[in-house]
């Protein structure tokens, strides 16, 4: 789907890239023995490492690199096996070194790529520049003191993840889906939770327009923090026909960083990049160069869980899902663990539908997660099965599912207490019938007169009587049969 | 750091060994250093350098550097010249790496969380007041010049360059070590200047020259010694340098040892 702007004079195109800090999964923090919780006191997780005290020194938390290179493989990305950390100058309150230490010139992880899906079925492949794995800063508090800032250094050193992405993006709808389609992957494989608005996964989209067909690129935005996804797309949307207005009024962009207003969708400007701080970067003299090895890296590929991407494809394969429904159900982890319990040994078509149709609704409408949910995969297998075998009707099954959810018991077990039993017993299915003819002589006349539309009244009685638990195709052919 | 070569050793076998919360120290078996002291030194190769000769060296630290030689020969070693060519960029070399890593090591004196705090009117205003009262003049000055050689436009020119000419001076050791154990230097050109020495003020490079035979050690990252071999005509202490190969301090404590015998230096 091609996305363009267009203005009365022109027709733009959007060149985005962006850069995503994931914060990792680990223990303790990635150069001390602090732990990573969140949410404690302020200050309460804070090493002398972490505070930047004289003669401290970093010790590098082998999970983290794991964890990066779990990453790395699952955005099909080469591992560097040899990695170095830098210093990055600079002086900040949050910053208690006067450095952060990241890496520059030899990250962890190389060129990479990820497929997204688009709303109108096409699929695009966007490139990973690179992954380095850096520590977080402290967390200033600006507003508890109209005079004082405030630092909290529970978030010093913890461990980060910076994706880069190549300018791939065309739409902010592409940078929508890489989002999503990112964090579903870090959550699949627990290398970072992907909580945006906890800032656990924060990012920054680089932004420049051109007109259709122009070759190369012009001067960026980098819009920073952006903190979720809707965010995402709306900074990029109104940042890029911000620019273009500047343009069309004759106007140069310069490269700038600009701040998104959450409150306003809208973009604005903070500085120009040619007066951002000089970093001088240089090699961290207190760390060795990372190396890996082959088994290392081999280890940790077999180590790796199915990824969205293959588990979606297998869904369609293996159970003859639609690529929507396999798409929703594979986004995250926790659904499509779900879906495969509830669909193994059933029919995986049906089971997916209840899951996407019944389950979530009644999971939306009380705001639970699927792992608060009253109704257990198995229920739904076992529910799938009573249609199937014709024991109860669908009509009668949405009824059971009600009372699945309001009990959480197993459908068999509310079918057997609630005689919701579909009647197939063409003798017993008979009776009803004719009792309902001789009931309704008139209207029997009247039908037989060639009033045939008559028959779908027939058809109500005989389900009615039976309290809806006659089979209703039954019920159809044996009128037809008497009613000739 | 000690008064004789037997504490020298003590202390270093209390101080060496891997420490896992220092990710730069090596993971080796320390040998018993004390163990070395008084054994012979026959057919030990001692390397002299040549380019540690220069034509204006100080007459008495050369008379005593050849007597040192002579020592060390008369007790069965074999005087071997070497060569470390790319020494005479040591220096510069030397103070541009050691700044620029100060220059960022320092930075976490800013005021925030421990130390002297002089306030601002905003953040910046406060680590320029701490900064510029706590620091002294050369660490200031030094802290200058490491800034100055990592900065955009001049970090290849100068970081960069001082890493590869640092490659230069290791393999220089590397090669000289071929030819003998232990090379023997003075270890700096001249003796002590006094406290408060102008000419070192006005111009510290002065001050720097000094540094001249020891700063490739730390480059090349050798183990060294440096002990006392006589007096000056000022009376002024005068001393040798050993070094050895990586993670050979046994060869150096061997020899300082007899050194330190032969020498007979009295402390007053």
């Amino acid at each position: 789907m091609t996305y363009t702007i267009k203005t009365e004079k022109n027709e733009w195109e959007i060149v985005c890239g962006l850069e995503i800090h994931c914060q990792i999964i680990s223990k303790s923090k990635i150069f001390s023995g602090a732990s990573t919780e969140f949410g404690d006191d302020a200050n309460e997780n804070v090493s002398f490492i972490d505070a930047g005290m004289p003669g401290m020194l970093p010790v590098l938390n082998k999970e983290c690199v794991r964890q990066a290179v779990k990453t790395g493989l699952g955005l099909n990305a080469e591992i560097n096996k040899y990695s170095v950390f830098s210093r990055k100058n600079y002086f900040y309150a949050d910053q208690p070194n006067g450095y952060q230490i990241t890496q520059y010139e030899y990250p962890i992880v190389g060129f990479g790529k990820v497929k997204i899906d688009l709303s109108d079925g096409t699929s695009k492949e966007i490139g990973i520049t690179r992954i380095h794995i850096e520590q977080d800063a402290a967390k200033s508090i600006h507003d508890l003191n109209p005079k004082k800032s405030y630092i909290d250094f529970n978030r010093a050193g913890v461990g980060l993840m910076e994706i880069v992405t190549e300018p791939d993006f065309r739409s902010p709808e592409e940078a929508g889906a890489f989002l999503k389609k990112l964090r579903s992957i870090v959550r699949y494989l627990g290398t970072c939770d992907g909580n945006m608005d906890e800032g656990s996964m924060r990012c920054d989209a680089s932004i420049s327009v051109r007109l259709k067909g122009e070759a190369g690129m012009r001067e960026r935005a980098e819009v920073k923090n952006v903190n979720s996804v809707k965010f995402a797309m709306q900074a990029i949307e109104n940042e890029a026909k911000r620019q273009v207005e500047i343009y069309e009024q004759g106007g140069t962009i310069a490269q700038q960083t600009c701040r998104f207003d959450q409150t306003t969708g809208q973009t604005k400007f903070m500085r120009l990049k040619e007066y951002a701080d000089d970093y001088r970067y240089f090699p961290e003299p207190d760390l060795p160069p990372l190396e890996l090895t082959d088994e290392y890296i081999e280890q940790i590929k077999k180590e790796m869980v199915e990824l969205p991407d293959a588990k979606k494809e297998r869904f369609i394969k293996d159970f003859g899902l639609t690529a929507y429904d396999a798409d929703v159900l594979t986004e995250a982890k926790e659904t499509a663990d779900f879906f495969e319990k509830a669909a193994a040994g059933h029919d995986g078509k049906k089971v997916a539908n209840w899951i996407l149709g019944d389950l979530f609704a009644n999971l939306n409408a009380n705001k639970l997660t699927l792992d608060q949910s009253p109704v257990k995969p198995e229920m739904i297998g076992e529910l799938v099965d009573l249609i199937s075998n014709n024991t109860i009707s669908g009509k009668i099954a949405k009824d059971v599912f009600a009372l699945m959810w309001q009990t959480g018991d197993m459908p068999s077990k509310i079918v057997e207490e609630k005689g919701l039993k579909q009647v197939t017993d063409s003798g017993a299915i008979e009776a009803l019938v004719d009792s309902v003819l001789a009931q309704n002589a008139e209207n029997l006349a009247l039908y037989k007169a060639g009033k045939t539309n008559l028959f779908g009244f027939f058809v109500g009685q005989v389900m009615k009587q039976s309290k809806g638990s006659a089979n209703p195709q039954m019920v159809n052919e044996l009128l037809k049969k008497k009613l000739g | 750091m000690t008064k004789d070569v037997r504490d020298s050793a003590l202390m270093l076998q209390a101080m060496a060994g891997y420490d896992p919360k220092d990710s730069t120290s090596s993971n080796m078996a320390v040998p018993d250093f004390e163990k070395v002291l008084g054994q012979d030194i026959k057919g030990l190769k001692i390397g002299i350098p040549i380019e540690y000769k220069p034509k204006g060296l100080n007459a008495e630290i050369a008379s005593y550097w050849d007597k040192a030689a002579e020592m060390l020969k008369s007790r069965g070693a074999e005087l071997v010249e070497i060569s470390l060519p790319h020494t005479k960029y040591a220096l510069p070399t030397y103070y541009i790496i050691a700044p620029a890593e100060t220059s960022s090591n320092l930075a976490r004196y800013d005021g925030i969380r421990y130390g002297l705090r002089i306030n601002g009117e905003k953040l910046d205003d406060l680590y320029i007041n701490t900064r510029t009262q706590g620091f002294g003049a050369e660490v200031k000055r030094r802290i200058m010049i490491g800034t100055y050689v990592l900065s955009a436009g001049y970090y290849d020119a100068y970081y960069i360059k001082a890493q590869k000419v640092r490659r230069l001076i290791k393999e220089d050791f590397e090669k000289a070590f071929e030819k003998c154990d232990v090379i023997l230097t003075p270890t700096t050109p001249a003796s002590a200047f006094e406290i408060g020495d102008k000419t070192m003020n006005e111009n510290p490079i002065n001050m720097y020259l000094n540094d001249v035979f020891t700063v490739s050690v730390n480059l090349a990252g050798l183990p060294a010694m440096s002990l006392p071999i006589g007096l000056d005509s000022k009376g002024l202490p005068l001393g040798m340098q050993l070094i050895g190969r990586a993670f050979d301090e046994e060869t150096i404590f061997k020899a300082g040892y007899v050194l330190e015998e032969d020498a007979g230096f009295k402390r007053k």
